[in-house]
């Protein structure tokens, strides 16, 4: 969706990276505002 | 290993970088090689056990195509192998030692070699060598937690394997949508806020303490899970594959049978078709084909008591169904829109609360524990 969006704006290459970064930066921002961001869930044993 | 970890997205980071900055002709063994090195420093013994599945598998599939009874044993050692070590893994829980002994992805990695198996006995597979299988079978993205996806649809991206940055970016957001069910709703929302609230509630609402507790294991469950899918759906995509696509709003079921049309679906499609469909055809038993099915789709879980108990409870429940809806075949035609809403309103509650009930079996620890459970979910709130 956003690749989609700056991609009209921008050249194919530039919008994915800006994409890419944007998601990473997102991700980075989860990670630091969850209290327990690393869960101990294992859905099964193996 | 979880997932949810920033040495999952190390991992993941650095494999597509690699993929992608790699030759042409070398990114199928980029895969293969990438799933080798994260094995051997993660689980050295899944890595060994994996690489005897993926040759051992391969050459006879290959050299006994058509020969059904080295299918089926070949078939059968590769069941034992995975029930030794679900064994293993039940009778020594709580074995430190055990944590290096467990074999990384194997419950996933065993259903997809009996699916080749039985694609290539039935000659329904394309044609192809020994790397594209080898990069099928230890697909990085999709070892640790699923889902079991299928050759055919591997190997067609494989073959027509190119970058494409829609693909990319998709890719990209599903990772995060992945990480947010993890870390903000399971996490966050279900295991640090809901259950500060359930302990602020009085000690007196016992009813209203165990539903809550129901209902955050069964979410907890849910949103991991989904959102483990995810991040191996996304993953994929940024190597440039699609895998099939793991839960489909399961809560929003209007029964047990859709319901798990939309949980699970990779493990649920591969029982009904190498375990439903067998059954059917050689006992032309619809109902004992779906509790056996039902039955291998929870102790594929573990093999223990409360998945036998889980599977049970699940195949009498699409039993059930199945019958009911024989008997009441055609009972909303002519129904207003309001009538049809509302009777959806009903089965979709129904359903999710019979699905709830059912992790009261894997939450307690003890069948005491479960039975208390269910006398204070089902007596208790009046």
């Amino acid at each position: 969706m956003l690749y989609s969006l700056l991609s009209s704006y921008l050249p194919r290459g530039t919008a994915i990276v800006l994409a890419a970064l944007c998601y990473a930066c997102l991700l980075l921002l989860m990670f630091l505002v969850a209290d327990s961001p690393e869960g101990e869930f294992r859905y099964i044993s193996l | 290993m979880s997932v949810a970890t920033a040495d999952w997205l190390l991992w993941m980071t650095v494999t597509v970088a690699v993929f992608w900055a790699a030759p042409a002709r070398f990114r199928d063994l980029c895969l293969p090689f990438a799933t080798l090195v994260f094995l051997l420093s993660h689980a050295p013994l899944s890595a060994a056990i994996l690489m005897t599945f993926t040759v051992c598998t391969y050459v006879m599939a290959t050299r006994y195509r058509s020969n059904g009874s080295v299918t089926v044993v070949v078939g059968f050692a590769i069941v034992l192998v995975l029930v030794y070590f679900k064994l293993e893994v039940a009778t020594f829980r709580d074995d430190p030692l055990l944590q290096v002994a467990i074999p990384l992805g194997l419950s996933y990695y065993a259903f997809r070699c009996l699916h080749y198996l039985i694609e290539s006995y039935k000659g329904t597979l394309a044609a192809h060598g020994f790397r594209e299988f080898a990069a099928y079978l230890v697909f990085l993205p999709t070892l640790a937690a699923g889902p079991i996806h299928r050759f055919d649809e591997f190997h067609r991206d494989h073959r027509r394997h190119r970058w494409d940055s829609r693909r990319f970016s998709m890719g990209l957001e599903r990772i995060l949508f992945g990480y947010a069910k993890v870390v903000v709703l399971a996490n966050q929302l279900v295991n640090v806020n809901l259950q500060a609230y359930i302990s602020s509630v009085d000690p007196s609402h016992e009813w209203l303490i165990a539903y809550l507790r129901m209902l955050a294991f069964g979410l907890n469950g849910y949103l991991q899970f989904a959102g483990y899918s995810d991040i191996a759906i996304g993953f994929a995509m940024l190597l440039g594959y699609r895998v099939m696509e793991n839960f489909n709003w399961p809560f929003l079921a209007r029964n047990i049978s859709e319901f798990w049309q939309r949980w699970h679906i990779s493990l649920s499609s591969w029982c009904r078709n190498y375990i439903y469909m067998v059954v059917t055809s050689i006992s032309r038993k619809p109902t004992l084909a779906i509790l056996l099915s039902m039955l291998v789709l929870g102790l594929w879980h573990e093999i223990s008591l409360r998945y036998l108990l889980w599977g049970a409870y699940h195949g009498i429940g699409i039993a059930v169904w199945h019958a009911y809806r024989r008997l009441n075949s055609g009972g909303a035609a002519g129904a207003s829109p309001v009538k049809l809403a509302l009777g959806n309103g009903v089965a979709v509650f129904t359903t999710f609360h019979f699905v709830m009930l059912s992790f009261v079996i894997l939450h307690q620890a003890t069948v005491a524990e479960m039975l208390d459970t269910y006398r204070l979910l089902l007596t208790g709130w009046w």
